[in-house]
């Protein structure tokens, strides 16, 4: 019995785990590796890590967590099959191919929006008031400077934020996301 | 969010007041080593990465390239100051009217205006030092790009059909140099069709 509470802890803590950090794992292996299947690769591999070191405890403070993840992680996108030399090259292309798109499908952080996830989100944008869709888009496609879309808006920084976080919210609410 | 969870999570995110850093992770323009730590409070922060993640889902639906509608342009080459193109009344044809990709980043700002009068769009901008050509962009309400052009003019129209002038519809200008890399762009700016 004992062996198999041990058991269904460690399963809630892998599930945890996955929850919590495989998104996030796909992008920082992604922004460096920039191939999906790659970086999903680093996300297994960190998280089995990850798990491991729980079950033996070489992990002192769960506290620590996050910041142990992280390391693993890059530990792992630096020996991933590449040198230092290309993953650096890799970003330069990364910040250098974006400059030029924003919608650029060489992205690699949006090439890890698979498709039914964009047709989810293309869906909500759609039900969503104008002036939310605007702000979305000047504030995350555009790129532009929150003092700048706050003159344009003729609002002040404070009630930006304000609309900004009420214009996420219903879009998380719309895809059904909101309670992740 | 993981109700009791056993993972601690930032409470004080010190990226709360000013997203200016996400939003430039997001968009591949922040220099390391910032972008590395912003990772690493990425790891620390459910509220950070729930906005990368939104924003990554946003960039993907609003700032791709069409695929699905494409229009055949209807220049009106006796307009001697202007490049007329059809948006919403010409038929399709196979290959997208996607613009090929530039090098450079946005570059100065162009100043640019424009104006809708009896369905008929004219854009106007600033000439800019340098530029061998100008390409303007319209996109749908959605960031679907409609259609494209290049001119060494500074000023474009564009037919805007009947059925078409109640949506709302975004343009934006490039200057181009001799290697046609950007060296400078407007803002995205809003046509006003109502």
């Amino acid at each position: 019995m004992a062996s198999d509470a041990i058991t269904r802890v460690a399963d809630d803590i892998a599930v945890e785990l996955t929850d919590r950090f495989w998104k996030r794992l796909c992008i920082f292996a992604a922004r460096r590796l920039r191939d999906r299947a790659s970086a999903e690769d680093v996300a297994q591999e960190t998280l089995r890590r990850a798990l491991e070191a729980l079950r033996e405890q070489r992990v002192e403070n769960v506290e620590a967590l996050p910041a142990f993840i992280f390391q693993t992680a890059r530990n792992i996108c630096l020996h991933y099959g590449r040198s230092a030399r290309r993953e650096e090259g890799a970003l330069l292309r990364f910040r250098g191919g974006m400059q030029s798109s924003s919608g650029d499908e060489s992205d690699p952080l949006v090439a890890l929006v698979d498709k039914a996830r964009r047709e989810e989100v293309r869906a909500a944008l759609e039900q969503m008031p104008e002036d939310d869709r605007d702000l979305l888009r000047m504030l995350y496609v555009d790129g532009l400077k929150s003092s700048d879309i706050a003159r344009r808006l003729g609002v002040d920084p404070g009630t930006l934020r304000v609309r900004k976080h009420r214009a996420l919210k219903r879009l998380s609410e719309l895809i059904g996301n909101v309670s992740r | 969010m993981i109700g009791n969870s056993i993972i601690s999570v930032d409470q004080n995110c010190r990226y709360s007041d000013d997203d200016e850093v996400l939003r430039l992770y997001v968009a591949g323009r922040l220099a390391e080593p910032a972008a590395e730590q912003f990772e690493q409070h990425l790891f620390e922060c459910d509220r950070c990465a729930e906005e990368v993640e939104r924003a990554m889902e946003l960039r993907a639906v609003m700032g791709r390239r069409a695929e699905r509608r494409v229009f055949l342009p209807v220049a009106a080459a006796a307009i001697v100051a202007a490049v007329a193109i059809s948006l919403w009344q010409a038929r399709p044809r196979e290959t997208a009217l996607t613009p090929p990709p530039l090098r450079g980043g946005s570059g100065r700002e162009m100043v640019a205006s424009g104006r809708l009068v009896d369905g008929v769009f004219t854009a106007s901008w600033k000439a800019v030092r340098d530029a061998r050509s100008y390409r303007v962009q319209i996109f749908d309400s959605i960031g679907e790009p409609v259609t494209w052009t290049e001119t060494s003019k500074t000023t474009v129209s564009a037919t805007i059909g009947q059925a078409s002038r109640s949506e709302s519809r975004y343009w934006k200008v490039q200057a181009l140099d001799d290697d046609h890399v950007v060296i400078a762009s407007s803002e995205l700016l809003k046509i006003q069709t109502r």
